[in-house]
Order: structure tokens, then sequence, then C-alpha cells
């Protein structure tokens, strides 16, 4: 019997940013790089620029538009529905096989349903992976979307990498408190200035992939949790937090521990934590140190949606701690790492407790009720019996 | 999914580290152990219902159904009639208690 070899997943690339930050203008410069050439792109039909017609008949063999003006979580069908069809054109000849997939959201997105979409939609899950997400924020209006618009906020806490657009038209010390505020709100993202000569719009759209199955020693720069550490001291942890600011009540954090932590714990808080508070979860990630395994469980998340955890084979280097790090909004650091703590110590209690059966399926049958029903045993039809 | 009880089929919960059948179900063991411990807070238990559902049960609530770890939350919020989340003080002292 002869197999079919399974394709590698396409990587996604998410470009979200900004009301006005130059989203679109990013966009054209990435499709004239030759590198990029073989990149299919998904973009909203009435974003807030609109791709324009140049674009259009530059990349048309490999545009989809969207029929809504939105890719959020009331629209994510079409989503899924547009990267399924690309990828039926594409089976079919009637688009030139591309190589990644940029998705261009519009600037009042919300990033999270398209990465809902993208890890359970059937056949997108399975045909693409999520590469980065790439947030683009403009040096003059950046400061006052932090502010204001909670998408902006959450768009930069979500991103893999931050471009500050349009620093040729802000001052110098604005684009530098922009970057500070940035990186308050997410420590490890790479930040680059456009328009400045060291800038390659290639290299941050596309760019070679980070596999920590394949290199754990990446981990270090994914994770990064130096950044965290830092963001932990820096001096406007101690201030009293402007509640008229959307972005300052939103903190990152890294915790450590220094003994291992159960997995059943983990799993239990974690579940716990993004049903309870995952609006308030912007970002998890990091590695957790599990009794028995060689390797160390490597954790990604935005709010409720947690990628499948990798499991390494070795660690990295000699730091057996568990890290994790997290981007949250109105939690503290104390309540996180407490409860966290208490988990992990009633899991010792709990692996002393006997057994009692309940772990086993069942006991349940005639006479019980389940939602207030009576319980019946799934029989067969009484006429083929 | 599966007609009689809504549960997924094939899809996994991220919970699951997805080892062979023995460690799936120390797993699933340990789970449940540690989840009777937390919703004891509750006056709420679990028991293991198919291949990776939860049979949630309490003194004063019916039997309620849950496919997976998140599901279970929310039948657990339904009966209490209130939210839980693992950073309130009071489930935490109760967790520190022997």
């Amino acid at each position: 019997m002869s197999g079919r070899a399974v394709p590698d997943p396409i990587p996604v690339v998410v470009l979200t940013g900004f009301l006005g930050s130059g989203k679109t203008t990013l966009l054209q410069r990435l499709l004239s790089e030759p590198t990029l050439s073989d990149t299919a792109v998904l973009v909203n039909e009435f974003g807030e620029i609109g791709i324009d017609h140049h674009l259009v008949q530059y990349a048309d063999e490999d545009l989809v538009m969207l029929a809504n003006g939105c890719i959020c979580c009331t629209i994510r069908d079409d989503l899924g529905k547009a990267m399924r069809d690309l990828l039926e054109r594409r089976s079919r000849g009637a688009v030139p096989t591309f190589a990644r997939l940029f998705i261009e959201t519009t600037g009042l997105a919300d990033p999270v349903p398209i990465l809902h979409t993208l890890m359970t939609e059937p056949v997108v899950e399975t045909a693409f992976r999520l590469a980065r997400i790439v947030t683009t924020a403009d040096a003059v209006n950046g400061e006052m979307h932090l502010a204001h618009l909670p998408e902006s906020a959450k768009q930069a806490a979500v991103a893999d990498r931050i471009v500050i657009t349009k620093c040729d038209l802000a001052p110098p010390e604005t684009v530098t408190r922009l970057t500070e505020r940035l990186r308050r709100l997410n420590p490890s993202a790479p930040i680059v200035t456009a328009p400045s000569p060291a800038f390659r719009p290639d290299a941050q759209l596309g760019g070679e992939d980070l596999t920590l199955d394949e290199r754990p020693s990446d981990i270090r720069a994914w994770l990064d949790e130096e950044a965290y550490a830092a963001a932990d001291k820096a001096p406007h942890r101690h201030q009293p937090v402007d509640v008229n600011r959307h972005d300052a009540r939103i903190a990152a954090t890294c915790l450590m521990f220094d003994e291992s932590i159960d997995w059943a714990a983990f799993s239990v808080w974690l579940t716990m934590l993004l049903h309870g508070r995952g609006e308030d979860v912007l970002r998890v990630k990091g590695i957790v140190n599990v009794p028995g395994l060689d390797g160390p469980v490597v954790i990604n998340g935005v709010q409720h949606i947690i990628h499948p955890p990798l499991h390494l084979e070795r660690w990295p280097d000699d730091d057996r701690r568990s890290r994790l790090v997290f981007i949250t909004r109105d939690i503290p650091r104390a309540e996180l790492e407490a409860s966290l703590s208490a988990f992990c110590r009633a899991s010792r209690l709990a692996a002393d407790a006997p057994d009692d059966g309940r772990a086993r399926p069942g006991p349940v049958g005639a006479g019980m009720q389940i939602g207030g029903r009576p319980y019946r045993r799934a029989g067969g039809l009484s006429w083929m019996k | 999914m599966c007609a009689l009880c809504g549960g997924l089929i094939g899809g996994r919960h991220w919970s699951d580290s997805g080892g062979d059948t023995r460690s799936r179900q120390s797993e699933r063991r340990d789970r449940i152990r540690f989840l009777n411990r937390v919703l004891g807070h509750y006056g709420m238990e679990v028991r293991a219902w198919g291949r990776d559902g939860y049979l949630l049960s309490g003194r004063d609530i019916p039997a309620l159904l849950a496919e997976n770890l998140p599901a279970l939350w929310a039948k657990v919020e339904e009966a209490r009639g209130a939210r839980c989340t693992p950073l309130d003080p009071a489930l935490l002292a109760a967790l520190a208690a022997p």
C-alpha cells in the first residue's frame, strides 16, 4: 500500500495593528520582496485603508477577499471558509502553490478569534499553522490608542513581533515613550522601528521560525524570561495605576518554580484560571518541569486558547526551573504566584490520599439522574430487537 | 461529535498529554483525584465518564456531565451559580488544609 506523505502545515503570519498604523503599507512592501513572492494574502475588504488597486492587481492570483469587513468572532466562519477556498483553489491549480499565508486584520480586530479559527476549524487546523503575530503601532497615535482602545493593548500584548511605524513623523522622545510602553506590555516581543535603514519588512514578517522541538536552545529567545523579570522590577510597578489608561491595567510578569510541577495540578489550575479569568490572561507561555519527564513541557497560549503542549526530549541547559510568563489584565503577580503555589502544595497532599475509585469510569446506572433527568442506559431501537 | 453524549470524538484537550493508554489512565486518575480536592471546597466531586468526560455531582445538585476540563468548570459554575477561579483566597485556604 502506498501512502501519501502528509504535507507540512503552511505557516500563517497574522498581521494586526492599530488603526491607521500602516499595515497595508507594510503589506505592500512585503509583497514586493522577491523572497516573499510565494505568499498568499487574505485581507479585509473594508479595512480602514483597504488594499489598493495596485496591490489587488499585483496579487490578484493570491488574494481572497473576505465578504465582511472585520475578521473577528462574528465572521470567523468566513475566515475559515476563505482559507479552505484558498486550499481548494491551490489544489486544482487555480492559484499558484504558496509557501506561506499572511492574514491582515482591521485595526479594530481582536486577534484572538483569528487564532481560534486557525486552531479549531476542520481542515484549516491541519493544513495551516500559526507562525507568528506581527503587530504594527504608529509612533504618532500609538500612545493614545494604547490608553483608550482595549483592542490596541491586546494586539500589542499577543504579538510575537512589534513594528513601530511612522517614526519619521514623530519626535524621537515620543517614539522612545511608545517603545517603553509597548515593552511593558510585552517584554519578549522584539520591537523594531520604521522607517529606518535597518528595517527589513521581509525579516519581520517572513524569516525563520523558532522550532523549539528541534532546537531546544531556541527556548531562551522565545521565552525571554529575563525581560519579564526586568518588567517585574521596573519602577512603574510601584506607582499607582492610572485607571483611565487602559494599558496601565495590563502587566507582564514571570513566575519561577524551583520544584517540579505536577501535571494534574497544573492542568487543573490553568483550565480553571482560563475559564474564570481567560479574558484577563492575554498571554501565557513557559516551560514546565513535570516529574518523570526528561525534558520540559512547553506551554503557549493566548487568552483561552492553548496550543497543544510540546514535550521536549531534553532541557536546553542546566536550569531545570519551571518558568511561566504571563501578560495579564487586573491580576496582580502575587495572586497568580500564591494560587499556583497553593495548587502545587495541594497536589502533593492529594498524591498521598488513597484511591477511592472515583477516577474509574462509572458507576452510573438506573435510578440515577443526570442534569435532572432519569438516566437510561442506551440500548438498541425497539424495532431492531 | 458523539450523538449520544455530545462528546468530541478524536479531539484531544491540551491537558491530555497523549501518552499510551496506561499513562493516559494514570494521568486521568491523578487529575480526578486532584480535582476532587479542589471541588471538595464547593461540596462537589467528579467521577470519570467515558474516555475523557467527567460526571459532576454534589449533595444539592443534579449530576451533570462534562466532556472535558473547560466544560467541567462551566458545569461547576452552573451548579454553584457563581464564578470560580483559582485566585479565590477561600479556595486557596481550603487547599492548604491537610
